[in-house]
């Protein structure tokens, strides 16, 4: 009995006819929803995961039943579980759209109102060719990468594999998006009505087949709708004169013969040869005849059916009488499982497959005219040349006479993702490229649509446990192309790598966020964190201005502030970026100078955080009328937030287009409540990395609700600190970042602060907090007030488990971090006496 | 055709004498009792065409045959034979194309057309032929009739060979009315007449009088399907009417339906008997009439053997297996296509095993070479359509 596959209802012919015609309005329903990327990577995820474990064997099942021995089932099936892989998909979608989010609307020009994106469209009808099981399960895969509803005509020759694949696909995404967009109806090609019926609905029909099926079908296709014809081809080998008697390159040939049966649309059908007289003819058919020998034992041989040994053996006779007019040879293998044509007449020719071949001349000035009638179906040439000369000047007469595809002799069947399939990118064929473009006030600081989609905030805490910084440095990333170091302001060096293709996506995604906080086309910018020495700091911000189109000064802070400051001067920036520390020792000590010029327009900081105060003395002396701090990120993470022009200090929002944020209870993994503060955990996107999920960043925030002005949909939090912050001391937990905000405040103190904790007895801990002597005098005060503020630390003290102490003293009375130059925030001396 | 000037056509007429006496038997008698006769003649056009076709020559050299060492009908099988194909994109004649007596083009069942120059000799024996086969099944009457012919409206310089037969067959009982169903449309074409064709058999209903219908079986069922569409369900004709097919489903195959459901379509519609509808089969390239009998099963005329060869070795195969079809007959003299390989693949059925009575072995088609759909991505010879 045949089985369809309704969305996720498997159903029978009694149905079909009433399903189908009330598919025109279900459909209608369905194209409210939005098959995003990640629903397939996630659903993917968890049924290769389930492949893998054994757990769906049905698969193999569904494909022996229908004449797949064991090994070819698995073999499709491996095919199909490469196509689902994560980052094949991502791949995928790159290659043939060129982003790895293609469908949400992107400016690519930021001097522009403009926005470009790739749109499903819509309905998808596939007509599948029978035996070849894993075509109808590809083809819809493909169709889902376009976010297209899908509908299959399958046939019964089949079977049951596609209708299973589906039906658990869309088990596994926990969403219940997915299944709106599957339909697998099994129809036999004389059901005219009802495959008329499902092509009315369609916005593309991609057919897969012969010349015959693609006619007949496309007679049924409403004008005006897409067709995308993945039709028959023909492929061949090609060897230079130079190479005519290297026998690696025959073997080669032989191999690419006889690998696929010549099943494949890339197998070799004909081998031209440089070569014109019937004695070297015959020579290197004898040549080829010896390969094949070698080579043919090494793959499974396809037994042709009776009508197809009738073609082969049609051919073989009408050859013969070309032979008896001293035309041609040939040559067979004895129990008839290969055979070689040997025509003296140039010219390309079909085969008629399973291993039979023709060798027939070429003039190597003549390409164009031998290929030319064949243009439309010509699709790979394995060619073997000797040298680049020969392989630039038949490359270039190969594509002018139609060839879509060269390959090395011997590796016409070898792809690569992301390869253009006979010649054009399936998923543009798939998706209509839109355009759109409004007032320039509307869009303003919007990189892309993507900060505006619908978000849920997610919870991977049934799944995944929490990646700690140690599990972080132990992960191990193969994939990892650039490395960079953090700081080390918390301690010792730790190094994070990153494939290129990663780090592109978050770089990418940094500069969109200096965009949203205020850095523009227009501006000139003086990059001064930090250069060289495994860094991230200048690189990162280097690639955001490319990516804005920004002028990028590249001066870094590695060098003495008096060039720096007359750098400025010299390139007249208007925008500086730069480490807080650094800027205000930049800005003291070259006080005269910078003061002088009147150009500051912008301060963009990041990796610590700058008071109010702070930024306020920035305004005040050197002119600066914004100061903000785009992002928020990190060498081990890369970019983990973003500040519009709306957030206040500290406040961020998540960038959902590269990562989920979740924020866990202080002392469980449990989400955190309505206001409460905890522990956030940063899950990546990633294309090639280890996904790095759940991974505790260190730094503590809490969401903010309200909705913010800027209008994006991406959730908003706020850092409260580092969860180093927070010292066990006391009995209690102490809160640094509370202490250091209390003091700025209500001190107007801009310099810095660190807490130092020692044992300066047998039981209470000593907490001390240093100032600079900007501070001088109000050590008193300030202590009284901190216990007063902080009711954690005065009933520690009152309770004699610790003690307060404030002091000032000169920058040298600091506790310098290495590494960073950075003020270490807090030092606790307790460890070094364990 | 009288027999006397029948004979006079042989284009060498002295050393062709056992052609001529092997016409003279019952088309349907035991094929054993003619063997002898069989073989003489077979090496009797054998050296015509090797005297007068120098491809042919090439030919049988190639394979190193010699003619003169055919002794019994069981050398046959080394009988070199051509691919019927190769006829279709060849022009091999032994005759100038100057003595010609009639041109023909295949009507092309794979896409082409090709060209045939048939002398005088063939292009009446196979009627002389196809006339006693006819015979023999009881499809000569003296009764008028009306025709209705699912074939190309004939024009001034038309050359197709299933029209030619055509015409022929309309010698086997007189007729009223003749009526096409392919329509000359002026412009070297033809186009199919749905209305007209529908007309034409309310009319001679109507009339009353035995219908005839000859050629393409595609087109009658269409228009069976377009009466029943308008509401017929049935349109009984003269219980002697009769069809008789021709040329198979060409360029219709995807809607060809199975023999015997279609047979039992036409009964119901049209209330004729059965072995009243029969089909033939034959070829341009090789055109001796095989008639179904009237159990409907093609028997060979004693004018020819066949030998099922397998798919593969090309090496004869037994009675009942399915295998290419390779028939010989020593009596076409105008190219040498009297050894011939077929695209169609058939079963051969032992002689006397067919309940009509008739002798000789019958031929069971089986299916084409090369007409299996694809089912990769790769073009085979057989499909790529032709620019």
């Amino acid at each position: 009995m045949r089985t369809h596959l309704y969305q996720s209802e498997i159903i029978t012919d009694s149905e079909l006819t009433e399903r189908i015609d009330n598919l025109s309005q279900v459909v209608t329903d369905s194209l409210k929803y939005n098959l995003k990327t990640s629903i397939l990577l996630a659903a993917c995820e968890k049924l290769l995961e389930s492949i893998n474990n054994n757990q769906e064997l049905h698969f193999n099942e569904a494909l022996e039943k229908i004449g797949h021995t064991r090994e070819q089932a698995k073999q499709i099936i491996d095919s199909v579980c490469n196509a689902i892989q994560r980052d094949n998909i991502l791949r995928r979608l790159y290659s043939d759209l060129g982003s790895y989010r293609p469908f949400d609307f992107d400016k690519s020009d930021y001097s522009q109102p403009i926005f470009e994106a790739w749109k499903p469209l819509g309905v998808q009808v596939h007509i599948v060719p029978g035996n070849a099981a894993s075509v109808s399960v590809l083809s819809l895969l493909e169709g889902l990468m376009a976010g297209n509803i899908n509908i299959v005509k399958n046939t019964s020759r089949n079977g049951q594999f596609a209708v299973l694949f589906m039906k658990r696909l869309i088990e596994c995404d926990t969403t219940g998006i997915l299944k709106h967009f599957i339909y697998i109806f099994e129809l036999s090609s004389g059901e005219t009505e009802l495959i008329r019926k499902i092509i009315q609905l369609a916005d593309v029909v991609c057919i897969w087949g012969g010349e015959e099926a693609v006619k007949s079908i496309s007679q049924m296709v409403p004008s005006g709708v897409r067709i995308v014809e993945w039709g028959h081809k023909i492929s061949f080998a090609y060897v230079t004169e130079s190479m005519l008697d290297n026998d690696e390159v025959w073997n080669n040939i032989a191999e690419d013969i006889c690998r696929r049966n010549q099943q494949a649309c890339t197998s070799p059908q004909c081998v031209l040869v440089e070569a014109s007289s019937p004695e070297r003819l015959d020579e290197l058919g004898i040549k080829l005849d010896n390969a094949l020998k070698n080579v043919a034992e090494k793959f499974p041989y396809l037994e042709p059916q009776i009508q197809e040994q009738a073609e082969i053996t049609t051919i073989k006779q009408m050859h013969r009488a070309e032979i008896a007019q001293k035309q041609g040879n040939i040559i067979e293998s004895p129990d008839y499982r290969y055979s070689i044509l040997i025509d003296y007449r140039s010219g390309l020719q079909p085969s008629p497959l399973f291993r039979t071949v023709w060798l027939k001349p070429i003039e190597r000035n003549k390409i164009i005219e031998t290929l030319r009638p064949f243009n439309i179906y010509l699709q790979t040439c394995g060619l073997a040349v000797s040298n680049l000369e020969e392989a630039y000047e038949i490359t270039e007469m190969m594509m002018k006479a139609g060839v879509e595809r060269i390959t090395k002799a011997g590796e016409q069947h070898n792809a690569y993702i992301g390869e253009p399939h006979d010649g054009v990118f399936a998923l543009q064929r798939y998706t209509k490229k839109a355009g759109i473009r409004f007032e320039d006030s509307l869009v303003q600081n919007l990189p892309n649509f993507i900060y505006l989609n619908d978000y849920q905030n997610v919870n991977y805490g049934e799944k995944y446990p929490v990646m700690t910084k140690e599990m972080r440095q132990m992960a191990k990333n193969d994939r990892a192309k650039i490395f960079l170091k953090s700081g080390g302001s918390s301690g010792a060096t730790k190094i994070s790598g990153y494939s290129w293709e990663d780090w592109d996506l978050q770089t990418d995604a940094m500069g969109e966020c200096f965009y949203m906080g205020g850095v523009s086309p227009e501006d000139k910018c003086a990059i001064l964190f930090s250069a060289g020495n495994m860094y991230g700091g200048f690189i990162t911000t280097q690639k955001a201005l490319e990516r804005i189109n920004a002028t990028s000064i590249t001066i870094s802070s590695n060098i003495d502030t008096k060039t720096i400051a007359e750098t400025i001067l010299l390139t007249q920036t208007n925008v500086i970026l730069g480490m807080p520390s650094f800027l205000r020792k930049l800005f003291r000590e070259e006080y005269e100078t910078l003061k002088k010029f009147k150009g500051f327009e912008k301060l963009f900081y990041g990796g610590e955080l700058m008071t109010a105060e702070q930024q306020q003395w920035f305004k005040d002396e050197f002119g600066f009328k914004t100061i903000h701090s785009p992002v928020y990120a990190s060498n081990d993470a890369l970019i983990n937030g973003y500040a519009c022009r709306h957030c206040s200090n500290g406040e961020f929002h998540v960038p959902t287009k590269v990562m989920d944020m979740e924020i866990v209870k202080m002392d469980s993994d449990e989400p955190v409540d309505a206001n409460e503060a905890g522990r956030i955990l940063i899950t990546k996107k990633s294309i090639l990395d280890p996904v790095l999920r759940r991974y505790e960043i260190g730094d503590l925030g809490k969401w903010i609700t309200e909705p913010c002005l800027c209008g994006h949909k991406t959730p908003k939090f706020k850092l409260m600190g580092r969860h180093g912050d927070l010292v066990r001391c006391g009995a209690k937990f102490i809160n640094y970042r509370e202490i250091y905000e209390h003091i700025t405040k209500a001190y107007n103190y801009t310099d810095d602060i660190q807490m130092v904790i020692s044992t300066s007895g047998t039981e209470a801990d000593h907490i001390k907090i240093k100032l600079l002597t900007t501070a001088a005098g109000k050590e008193e005060s300030i202590k009284e007030s901190l216990l007063n503020l902080m009711k954690d630390l005065k009933y520690s003290v009152d309770n004699r488990h610790a003690s307060l102490e404030i002091e000032t003293t000169d920058i040298s009375g600091f506790e310098i971090a290495k590494a960073s130059g950075k003020v270490r925030p807090i030092v606790d001396l307790r460890l070094n006496n364990l | 055709m009288k027999s006397e000037e029948l004979k006079a056509l042989l284009p060498d007429e002295k050393n062709m004498e056992n052609i001529w006496n092997l016409l003279q038997l019952n088309p349907y008698s035991p094929l054993e009792e003619s063997d002898d006769l069989y073989i003489k003649a077979l090496k009797e056009v054998m050296r015509y065409h090797r005297a007068h076709n120098p491809f042919y020559k090439d030919y049988l050299d190639y394979y190193q045959f010699d003619i003169e060492k055919i002794n019994s009908v069981s050398d046959l099988k080394d009988v070199p034979f051509i691919h019927a194909n190769f006829f279709k994109t060849n022009v091999i004649s032994t005759i100038k194309p100057s003595e010609a007596a009639l041109h023909v083009t295949s009507s092309g069942t794979t896409g082409q057309k090709s060209q045939h120059y048939l002398d005088s000799w063939t292009s009446e024996v196979i009627f002389y032929i196809s006339d006693v086969s006819q015979a023999e099944n009881d499809f000569v009457s003296n009764d008028k009739c009306n025709y209705l012919v699912f074939n190309f409206e004939p024009f001034t310089g038309f050359k197709t060979g299933t029209a030619t037969t055509n015409q022929k067959m309309m010698n086997y009982a007189p007729a009223e009315h003749i009526n096409y169903a392919l329509r000359y449309n002026g412009h070297q074409g033809h186009d199919f007449d749905s209305f007209g064709v529908i007309d034409k058999l309310i009319e001679y209903q109507k009339e009353g009088l035995p219908v005839r219908m000859l050629g393409f079986a595609a087109f009658l069922n269409f228009a069976i399907d377009q009466l029943k569409e308008f509401g017929y369900n049935e349109l009984p004709l003269h219980p002697d009417s009769h069809c008789l097919f021709g040329g198979g489903w060409k360029n219709h195959k995807d809607k060809e339906l199975p023999k015997d459901i279609f047979y039992d379509k036409i009964v119901d519609f049209f209330k004729i008997p059965l072995q009243n509808i029969r089909d033939k089969y034959g070829s341009v390239e090789h055109p001796i009439t095989y008639v179904e009998c009237d159990q409907h099963h093609l028997h060979i005329p004693t004018y020819e053997r066949v030998i099922v060869r397998d798919v593969k070795t090309l090496e004869p195969l037994e009675y009942g297996k399915a295998g290419f079809a390779h028939l010989i007959s020593p009596v076409i003299t105008s190219m040498p296509s009297h050894s011939i390989l077929m695209g169609d693949l058939i079963i051969l059925h032992e002689p006397k095993s067919c309940k009509c009575g008739k002798a000789t072995p019958w031929i069971e088609i089986a299916g084409r070479a090369g007409t299996s759909k694809n089912k990769s991505c790769a073009i085979a010879a057989s499909e790529m359509l032709k620019r």
